[in-house]
């Protein structure tokens, strides 16, 4: 299932900065995540991600560092949360606790 | 698509092959300065030794090529992308699939152009939004310019003939205007005697010119007695206007040239009559001192009784200049009677003429008997019709007629300066008038709110009067930025220095006469009570009630007026401002010269008021 896109501006910035509370990540390990570990439901392509994680930057919640790999000798740029981020994350995530248990007693979800 | 990979490949042989000028032209600045060529800004290189399979370039090249970044930001989300289709392949996804779950280019480019510009510095976005804050007032000047030249006033009360609405219904030998105007030019012509000012009329009995103005006056008879019949109708009769009675070019042979507005402004309206009123004022006046030296009381009488009604008349113009010419006369009057009485060791005056006299004087006895602001505040409201638009609800914004009415005003009162930036500055400010001035309520509130605190204190005697809100309110238009452009209006009125600035002080001018009346009349009783007893009486109480019904207030302490005796005569007079009893010595000017009603002032603490007293009534014999 899709996720309608008004849903999904709410929801994607807060599941990408779950999946980089872990750890450092980079654009293709998070769609991949994204995609496996919400069942396909938060599945985003790289027109949605990359804008996301443009604008968390620009808001100082997650920074990136370019790094060469040495293997492959590419450049890529892995994200991680910052300090701001998970402050904000663990507002978001009260937020999202919150708003389930309200749509469960009004019989939206769980139901 | 054959066509397109050809193309494509030789793209990517050139592109693969750099020149120095190419790698040049795709180095940044700050790696330039430092001698690095390293042509790390060419997007196109990158893709093409990307080793990513055509399709993914093409996508890749042409959502970054819609993004509209930097070239620096480019080069960042082109390494991104390729990275991500390169991390893709390398997991065994095919090239169409990571493509298809791309998703959509347009969007994509959109959303990463505005998220990478959020990331840009402080600077660029301040920049951001002065140009947004640039727009935004340009927009706004455009729409205030819109507002600004659609509106046009509705002028809908015709302010000239409600001043002559009381003719309307008047008979006509109820009118004095037609026998003033017979009499007028044969009392014109008044030729000066000296370099100082002075005219034929100002000479007195022993003066070389004494002579010649007699025979002036005598040869005037006619004239003179068709005034005093004019004086006794009850209504002047002048109508105010462009078409009315100053359109009389047998009296003011260019009043043809004269503006002639069908519509005209009520404070544009012309009053050529004050200059002949006050003509035959002094002649009046010189014929009743004429009269004097022939014996002749009845003509003193009748001359004093006919400035009293002149003044009257005079009055009927309901504008403030009007009213002050009036009073000019008023004091023309008691000066014909205090003449009179000075005089009363050669020409006594019988005690019923004293009584006549006294009677004249008793009234009017307020500032608002003797002016109203009523003709200013007409004019005050027609200006306000014709620079605003009228929604019907007394509401509307300022309009271009409007504003050049207002420059007319600035123009011709100095007000507005010759700098060769000021065109520019005003073409620029203009359409925003509707938006920067007061609207058409609050221009109307304000005007009507001094002329209601200057109704209120007309009322009362000038030391009851309260004109500090009305002086504040003046001060706040000249002293305030915002208040000077939102009240630019009333704002050129004071500059005018016609229409409200000067209300306060007209009453002061009305509130001397009064008091100079007020002296007059008790010197009349005096000399009543002298002709009597054979002497002066003690105290004012002693006239009271037999010939005073009470003895005149202070006009400025309120308390009764003072009196002495000097030299056998009796001298009437009031503290003045500075409250202290100075036995009748009048105040000085910075001269040394005594003048009388130097300390008829209101509202001065006694510290700074002019030391000496108000005379209302001194026995001065005439001098020349």
């Amino acid at each position: 299932m899709r996720i309608e896109r008004e849903l999904m501006r709410g929801a994607g910035p807060a599941a990408v900065m779950r999946l980089l509370e872990g750890g450092e990540r980079y654009g293709y390990e998070l769609v991949k995540l994204l995609d496996r570990q919400s069942g396909g439901v938060l599945a985003m392509g790289q027109s949605t991600l990359y804008p996301l994680l443009y604008n968390l930057e620009a808001k100082g919640l997650v920074a990136a560092r370019t790094e060469t790999s040495a293997e492959t000798n590419r450049p890529r740029k892995y994200y991680r949360l910052t300090d701001k981020g998970k402050r904000q994350l663990i507002r978001d995530r009260k937020q999202w606790e919150a708003l389930s248990v309200a749509m469960g007693k009004l019989g939206v979800i769980g139901g | 698509m054959t066509c397109f990979m050809v193309n494509e490949e030789a793209t990517m042989s050139e592109a693969t092959q750099r020149s120095f000028f190419s790698r040049m032209r795709h180095t940044p600045m700050r790696d330039a300065l430092r001698g690095r060529i390293t042509g790390r800004l060419d997007v196109e290189y990158r893709l093409v030794t990307s080793g990513l399979p055509i399709p993914a370039q093409a996508l890749i090249r042409r959502v970054v090529k819609r993004t509209r970044l930097w070239r620096i930001e480019r080069v960042e989300v082109v390494d991104e992308l390729i990275a991500h289709f390169l991390d893709g392949i390398d997991a065994g996804e095919p090239v169409d699939e990571l493509i298809a779950s791309f998703g959509d280019e347009r969007a994509a480019a959109r959303l990463i152009g505005r998220a990478k510009r959020r990331n840009r510095g402080v600077v660029w976005q301040a920049l951001i939004a002065l140009r947004w804050l640039a727009c935004g007032i340009i927009v706004f000047y455009l729409l205030s310019a819109i507002y600004f030249y659609s509106g046009s006033p509705s002028i809908n009360v015709n302010y000239v003939d409600r001043l002559n609405a009381p003719l309307k219904d008047a008979p006509a030998d109820r009118l004095a205007w037609p026998l003033y105007r017979q009499a007028i030019p044969a009392l014109r012509g008044e030729r000066r005697i000296n370099d100082e000012g002075d005219a034929l009329l100002d000479a007195k009995p022993g003066s070389p010119y004494w002579p010649e103005a007699v025979a002036w006056l005598q040869s005037r008879k006619q004239a003179i007695e068709l005034v005093r019949q004019a004086a006794q109708k009850p209504t002047l009769g002048f109508v105010y206007g462009p078409e009315g009675s100053q359109r009389d070019p047998d009296l003011w042979p260019r009043s043809d040239d004269w503006k002639t507005d069908a519509d005209p402004l009520l404070a544009d309206v012309l009053m050529p009559n004050l200059q002949d009123f006050r003509q035959i004022a002094r002649v009046l006046h010189a014929d009743a001192r004429l009269a004097r030296e022939q014996g002749d009381t009845a003509r003193v009488m009748r001359n004093a009784e006919t400035l009293g009604k002149l003044a009257g008349h005079v009055r009927e113009g309901e504008v403030l200049v009007a009213h002050l010419v009036g009073l000019g006369i008023r004091h023309l009057m008691l000066d014909v009677i205090e003449e009179a009485l000075n005089d009363s060791a050669r020409n006594p005056l019988a005690p019923d003429n004293l009584q006549r006299l006294a009677h004249q004087l008793a009234h009017p006895t307020t500032a608002a008997e003797l002016m109203s602001f009523t003709g200013d505040r007409m004019a005050i409201r027609d200006i306000i019709q014709r620079i605003y638009t009228d929604n019907g609800d007394g509401d509307g914004r300022l309009t271009p007629e409007g504003a050049r009415l207002l420059k007319s005003f600035m123009v011709s009162h100095g007000g507005f300066p010759a700098s060769w930036l000021e065109p520019l500055k005003v073409a620029l400010t203009t359409p925003l008038l509707p938006v920067l001035s007061a609207s058409r309520p609050e221009l109307t509130a304000a005007s009507e709110r001094l002329f209601d605190i200057a109704d209120a204190n007309l009322a009362h005697p000038m030391r009851e009067t309260d004109w500090a809100a009305y002086d504040q309110q003046i001060q706040s238009w000249q002293e305030s930025a915002v208040d000077r452009i939102q009240f630019e209006p009333l704002r050129q009125w004071v500059r005018r220095g016609m229409i409200i600035a000067g209300l306060s002080g007209a009453q002061a001018t009305a509130e001397r006469y009064l008091g100079r009346r007020d002296g007059m009349l008790v010197a009349l009783a005096l000399e009543v009570y002298r002709q009597r007893h054979g002497d002066y009486p003690s105290a004012l109480n002693d006239l009271v009630p037999a010939l005073l019904p009470q003895v005149p207030a202070d006009r400025i302490t309120g308390g009764p007026l003072h009196y002495r005796i000097v030299d056998t005569k009796a001298l009437v007079y009031s503290v003045g401002a500075d409250r202290d009893d100075d036995e009748g010595r009048p105040a000085r000017k910075r001269s040394g010269e005594p003048e009388p009603t130097l300390a008829a002032r209101w509202h001065m603490s006694a510290g700074t008021a002019p030391d000496g007293d108000w005379v209302l009534y001194s026995p001065q014999p005439e001098s020349e």
